[in-house]
């Protein structure tokens, strides 16, 4: 058997393979989130409770980094300073707001960032600033701790007043206001029996039937307004030539008075010549009147006498 | 032809009228007027219209009616007015006022001048009436008289006169000669309240 092996190679082939494997350890556990992530500074005026290191940063719900340090705000002790890593393709701009929110049931909380419009600027570092400063938006628990606080003031406001109201002098007014609101109900009651509620019934359905029945109506007082309006025409129409003949008789009477004026026809002048004589014809036409009057009683007596003056005259006393 | 016709047909009309129409004598009321005092001042500047006496339609025709019993009414078969009744009466008392000169100036009814009074007379009976068996006879007259303020139409005063008169004959004439003697009593009463009431 050969036993001539070069240790040399066998050597150099096992560093070559340790030089390879450490090789592939460095690039695949080489830092790259380094170079990804960006670093922004989180100031929370409330409590950080439940938050910790590694602590999850969602965008809208997508977990995009996480909680890096906690520390107070070293230039503003009431401020606690959250520094967290958040990938750089995540749109932080200048009104995203980070919100602390409690995780579940747990007690844990995480950062939650929200808002942020595509149209404004990414946010940037200030003069002075080591890192971007994020905005805060109060938590639930904050909002509500602080409802809370404000209700419990009401809360506390309203029992003075109702126990203000409810003193001994407005119990009494309260305790007659009720027994007259029994009384009066049942009077109401008393009043509205069987027959009374039977009575209202009918005199709703005849209300339905009166509104049933005006409904009916309304199409005909429609037609009786279009008619009226037709007739407020021909009304127009008719008083617009009643005018017209108004005016010719004002204006004949305008000339009958300018001649009456001028002389040239007085009333009275002719008046005195005219009613004695019409006074006399009517007398003779009374006494004309009165004479056929008897000539036709006459006729109705005996008829014949119009030609024949059959008609037997009664003499009179002393007449032979 | 046509006027042959008509001239046939009036003979032969003419012809049959057998019944002869008794001749009327006319009558006219006669009356006999005293003379009044005329010591009147109140009226003797005024004037006075006598205006056409209201009556019955029978007091306006000529015929002559008298009543018989107490409702039977005929008219005389040969007497009759000369004048209507209402026409002599109202006549009457126009010359009955011109007599008694108690007012300036009297006119007629169809006067166109304006007058301070008038004098308005109603005849209610002018009549004569007879029993029924035709044994007594008598006239009766009744007349009102209002004298009107032709101011303002308000009367000024009124009063009713009346006359029975007993008839001499039982016939028209002694009828007219009873109407007669009760409008002459009527006038010279009128006369009499007239003169008074000008006073």
């Amino acid at each position: 058997m050969n036993n001539k092996v070069n240790y040399t190679f066998v050597g150099f082939l096992v560093f070559f393979g340790i030089t390879l494997m450490l090789g592939f350890i460095y690039w695949l556990l080489q830092p790259k989130s380094d170079l990804e992530m960006a670093h922004y500074h989180i100031n929370f005026d409330e409590s950080v409770l439940g938050l910790n290191i590694d602590a999850p940063v969602k965008y809208r719900g997508i977990s995009v980094g996480k909680v890096q340090e906690l520390k107070i705000n070293p230039q503003n002790s009431e401020q606690v300073q959250v520094t967290v890593n958040i990938l750089k393709t995540t749109p932080i701009k200048i009104d995203t707001v980070a919100q602390l929110t409690a995780q579940g049931i747990t007690g844990l909380s995480y950062i939650n960032l929200s808002l942020g419009s595509r149209h404004t600027e990414d946010l940037q570092a200030k003069e002075g600033e080591k890192y971007p400063v994020i905005k805060t938006t109060p938590s639930f628990f904050e909002n509500f701790e602080s409802s809370l606080g404000s209700m419990s003031s009401r809360l506390s406001s309203t029992l003075t007043q109702t126990e203000k109201l409810l003193n001994n002098e407005n119990q009494k007014q309260i305790t007659l206001l009720l027994e007259k609101t029994a009384a009066f109900m049942n009077k109401l009651d008393k009043t509205f029996d069987e027959k009374t509620i039977q009575h209202l019934q009918s005199s709703v359905e005849n209300i339905d039937n009166v509104t049933q029945k005006v409904d009916k109506l309304t199409p005909n007082l429609d037609k009786f307004i279009d008619k009226s309006m037709q007739w407020e025409e021909k009304v127009s129409l008719s008083l617009g030539s009643i005018m017209k003949s108004y005016q010719n008789i004002s204006g004949t009477m305008t000339e009958v008075k300018k001649a009456v004026a001028s002389g040239q026809f007085n009333i009275k002048d002719v008046a005195e010549d005219i009613v004695p004589t019409m006074n006399a014809t009517l007398r003779e036409l009374q006494e004309l009147m009165i004479r056929m009057d008897a000539m036709m009683q006459q006729y109705e007596r005996s008829p014949g006498d119009v030609i024949f003056k059959q008609e037997e005259l009664k003499k009179g006393p002393g007449e032979e | 032809m046509k006027y042959f016709v008509l001239i046939g047909i009036t003979l032969f009309f003419s012809a049959c009228v057998t019944t002869k129409v008794p001749a009327k004598s006319e009558y006219r009321i006669n009356t006999e007027l005293t003379n009044f005092t005329n010591d009147s001042s109140m009226c003797k500047d005024k004037t006075l219209k006598v205006a056409q006496a209201f009556s019955d339609k029978n007091l306006m025709v000529n015929d002559m009616m008298y009543t018989q019993g107490n409702y039977k009414q005929f008219f005389y078969a040969s007497s009759q007015w000369a004048q209507t009744p209402n026409d002599a009466i109202t006549t009457k008392f126009l010359s009955l006022m011109r007599n008694a000169k108690l007012f300036q100036n009297v006119q007629i009814a169809g006067s166109r001048s304006k007058n301070d009074f008038i004098l308005e007379v109603h005849i209610e009976d002018f009549m004569q009436y007879f029993n029924a068996d035709i044994t007594s006879s008598f006239a009766n007259a009744k007349i009102h008289l209002s004298l009107i303020d032709a101011t303002n139409r308000e009367i000024y005063a009124s009063e009713s006169f009346s006359a029975k008169i007993d008839v001499n004959t039982l016939d028209a004439q002694g009828g007219v000669e009873g109407l007669s003697i009760a409008l002459t009593k009527i006038l010279n009463d009128s006369g009499t309240w007239i003169a008074k009431v000008c006073k």
